[in-house]
């Protein structure tokens, strides 16, 4: 219990950058301020240390992740004014929706590349995703 | 929770500040899937 406490004490605070959170979480379990500040100085040691570990490592996509696709549907009766589509100087396209829309769909599909070990291919991961309504 | 506030205030100082510099340093693995977690929300 000592390590999971504590553990989640200090990652909460490297996680949000302050002290303030883990401080918090000590005060309300009623420790004393005199080993607060002991959680406070090793928060201080290690946080930077910890941030930039995680800063350089690449959160798995690049191993991981053959490709995103992504598929913007909005259904026409949900808009009473016509789509836009604008070209930028990047020559990319970017759709415009009317502000009346209501439900928005974006999916984005997540193609995971083969297991180097086993030759195992992941299914597709699909996340729906909707405007939330207002 | 009582426990774990009785064995804080309990503890040595030194060995509070070892225990915790051990836990920290393991902090790694946790925190990158927290970060990952976190920027997802």
């Amino acid at each position: 219990m000592f390590q999971d406490v504590s553990s989640h004490v200090l990652s909460e605070s490297t996680t949000s950058r302050s002290f303030d959170v883990g401080q918090e979480l000590l005060r309300k379990l009623k420790i004393s301020k005199k080993k607060i500040q002991i959680f406070q100085v090793v928060f201080q040691e290690n946080a930077n240390s910890l941030w930039n570990q995680i800063k350089s490592t690449a959160h798995a996509t690049n191993n991981v992740i053959e490709r995103i696709g992504t598929r913007l549907t909005l259904p026409l009766h949900e808009s009473h004014n016509p789509l836009i589509q604008e070209f930028g100087y990047t020559s990319k396209t970017k759709y415009s929706y009317s502000d009346d829309v209501k439900n928005p769909r974006l999916q984005l599909t997540f193609k995971f590349k083969p297991e180097t070990s086993s030759g195992n291919q992941k299914d597709d991961l699909l996340v729906d995703m909707e405007k939330a309504m207002a | 929770m009582q426990r774990y506030s009785d064995l804080v205030n309990n503890l040595d100082d030194n060995d509070l500040a070892f225990l915790l510099n051990h836990i920290a340093s393991s902090l790694e693995h946790k925190l990158d899937t927290l970060v990952s977690i976190k920027k997802l929300q």
